[in-house]
């Protein structure tokens, strides 16, 4: 099939998916209703049958949706049930031993096989204040059935930029909102009666219990069910903020893999770029290894994957000539063969391979494995630019962008912001309480910009305490709004240490970018701009310029 | 009906979830190139052979009504189409289930949940092992 036909199948099963998958959820939700009504009447009138029937028809569909699990679930199901319509006994002590707990827990937890997709989630408990258009925060949601702590937990993170959402167990938790979250805090009691089911699930977010006891038994009981975190109350929220915006960039790490397939074999480099694309990653195919520089530089991919022999092209020299290049030194190259031989392989990758995939490898596995190696380079890039307290981009690599979006900004008429900001007091904070703690309202902030700027936004730590942020194609009024948020918001944050309370404060400095002669007069301009704004009681936002001329004379806004 | 050699064009489906029919519209039409007729019921398929004149019928087992295997006996009772090759596809596949089918004049059975992307190729497997 031609690729274009091969898409526009994948459409249309997908919206095939889609549709099947809105129909199973309502269709389960009867199921469960209706067997829920039988066994608590202990009378079947004909439920039963229906259920039986339902469940043949999820067994025959669901696999073909691609929801295979579901369709093994309801088959053992419909296994179970299928002595009971063959024979002609409806007791009610037969009904009840048929529809016992393990029964109904399994029907229960059928839906959460359908966990997938993007649909808006409801129930808001602390509705998401409004941040710049365009701007998605993360969804957590708070399964905890003491309401009063549900709130007061939902209410404090959501001062940190997340939309939360809170439900009393994890029965009245829609899948469809599980599918869209980013994280799930819950209680850890909880977790482990009705956890199991949640965290099986493929699309599950990680989940991090909250409990009131803390020690090695219970701690050990929680991961060997599946959980992914666990913090002990009382709850530290800035701690436990930090601690979802790491589980959160970790698995935004894992999806968005950039893999370059280079193989001679159309076939095969089709297969290939099939299954990672449909795994989510963006994949670019070469065939021809003498386009491999030009691919490169172009979509700048975390892995190549490579096949060892190409036509008269070997894949260990190919590697060992992408290594003649600084540029490509720290790249991943992993090589697919089907040469087992250990001495071989050695070989290849003293050469400048980084590994090897055997062939024949499995869609499965070939998903996993290039997954784990892009987040792998990633991280390794990361550790390269990033600042490793925030994860922000380091100093040197901010102002870079800072000149690269001015050159963009003259190229295009268009206008961006550059703003700088800088906590106050901080070294009050660092002197009162420690580094640590200090540590944690450098972080506080950084979450909150990453929370509250677009993706398309540009955040750096720039020092100590100070941080630069590059708002691409925004005027200065939106971005003063935006960062006058973030000045409310920061200062709503309560952080504790030593059993007090505190609050921190920013001050924020700008200035347009596209109005100076360079990148680096911007960045200046915004400085003096947050300096005016420190001395004029610090917690807010100056723009530079304005009520007053700059040293040349001219209107800076 | 002595169809020879001809290659396989025209398929009739009789099964009565449509979520299924749709998706083997795209599996059988837009990858497999096949002309195909979805009915949703038996009576539907048995009213539509006559202008439609499949020269494949794949049945879905468990329906409403008329099963497949009711569905498949009232076409073998037609002059015309009493030996039309017929396919179950069913999501009970114990041998001994699959087996009854055989005998009961499939030429074939098809697991349930099948695969969209191959069941054309499954399909034509099965009808080059006819000819």
């Amino acid at each position: 099939m031609s690729d274009q036909k091969n898409a526009d199948v994948a459409r249309k099963l997908a919206l095939l998916k889609t549709r099947f998958r809105e129909k199973a959820l309502s269709e389960l939700e009867l199921l469960e209703t209706a067997m829920s009504g039988v066994r608590a009447a202990g009378i079947d009138s004909g439920e039963v049958v229906a259920a039986y029937q339902s469940l043949h028809r999820l067994a025959g569909s669901a696999g073909t949706f691609g929801y295979d699990r579901l369709g093994k679930s309801a088959r053992d199901l419909e296994q179970i049930l299928k002595p009971y319509i063959e024979g002609d006994h409806s007791s009610r002590s037969e009904i009840l031993h048929l529809l016992n707990d393990d029964f109904m827990q399994r029907v229960g937890s059928l839906s959460a096989l359908l966990c997938e997709g993007d649909i808006e989630p409801s129930w808001p408990v602390a509705p998401p204040e409004k941040g710049v258009k365009g701007v998605a925060e993360p969804v957590v949601l708070v399964v905890e059935p003491d309401s009063v702590k549900a709130a007061e937990l939902s209410g404090a993170l959501a001062t940190h930029g997340f939309a939360v959402y809170g439900f009393p167990d994890t029965h009245s938790l829609p899948d469809k909102t599980l599918a869209t979250a980013s994280v799930v805090l819950m209680r850890d009691t909880l977790f482990v009666s009705e956890g199991a089911g949640l965290s099986a699930k493929d699309e599950c977010p990680p989940i991090v219990c909250v409990g009131s006891v803390d020690g090695f038994p219970e701690r050990y009981r929680l991961a060997d069910l599946g959980a992914d975190g666990f913090v002990c109350e009382p709850l530290d929220v800035p701690v436990l903020a930090d601690y979802i915006e790491r589980l959160i960039s970790e698995r935004l790490d894992v999806g968005a893999g950039r893999v370059i397939i280079v193989d001679d074999d159309a076939e095969l480099l089709e297969h290939y770029s099939l299954v990672l694309e449909e795994g989510g990653m963006a994949v670019r195919k070469v065939q021809s290894p003498s386009e491999l520089p030009g691919a490169l530089s172009e979509f700048r991919p975390d892995i190549i994957l490579m096949d060892v022999q190409m036509g008269s092209y070997s894949g260990t020299t190919l590697a060992r000539m992408l290594r003649f290049d600084p540029e490509w030194v720290g790249l991943h190259i992993i090589f697919l063969s089907s040469e087992e031989d250990r001495d071989f392989q050695v070989d290849a990758l003293s050469k400048g391979g980084d590994d090897f995939l055997t062939k024949p490898v499995s869609d499965d596995f070939l998903l996993r494995a290039a997954r784990v190696r892009c987040y792998r380079a990633r991280q390794l890039d990361k550790l390269a630019s990033r600042d490793s307290l925030t994860g922000l981009l380091k100093h040197s690599l901010v102002k870079q962008e800072v000149i690269k979006e001015h050159a963009r900004c003259r190229r295009l008429s268009q206008k961006s912001v550059v703003a700088m900001l800088d906590l106050d007091h901080f070294k009050r904070v660092n002197d009162t309480y420690g580094h640590r703690t200090g540590d944690l309202v450098i972080k506080g902030l950084a979450n909150l910009l990453r929370h509250r700027l677009r993706k398309t936004d540009v955040i750096g730590r720039y020092g100590g305490e100070e941080f630069l942020v590059v708002l691409p194609d925004c005027s200065i009024g939106d971005a003063l709004r935006t960062l006058q948020t973030v000045c409310e918001q920061m200062n709503r944050i309560g952080f504790s240490s030593r059993g007090e309370e505190f609050h921190v404060t920013v001050s924020i400095g700008m200035a347009t970018l596209e109005t100076f002669d360079r990148g680096e007069d911007a960045i200046e301009a915004a400085d003096q701009a947050l300096y005016r704004r420190k001395s004029a009681g610090r917690n807010g936002v100056t723009v530079f310029g304005a009520g007053q001329t700059d040293g040349t004379g001219r209107e800076a806004v | 009906m002595t169809e020879g050699k001809l290659s396989l064009q025209r398929i009739m489906l009789v099964e009565d979830e449509e979520d299924i029919r749709a998706v083997a519209e795209l599996a059988l039409e837009a990858v497999g190139g096949f002309t195909l007729k979805t009915c949703a019921s038996g009576q539907v398929a048995l009213d539509q052979l006559a202008e439609f004149r499949p020269q494949l019928v794949l049945l879905d087992v468990m329906m409403p009504v008329m099963d497949g295997p009711s569905t498949l006996h009232a076409i073998r009772q037609t002059d015309e189409f009493a030996d039309v090759p017929a396919i179950f596809m069913t999501a009970k596949v114990q041998p001994d289930e699959v087996s009854q089918y055989l005998a009961e004049g499939a030429v074939a059975v098809i697991p349930k949940p099948f695969d969209p992307m191959t069941l054309s190729d499954r399909i034509r497997e099965i009808w080059d092992s006819l000819q």
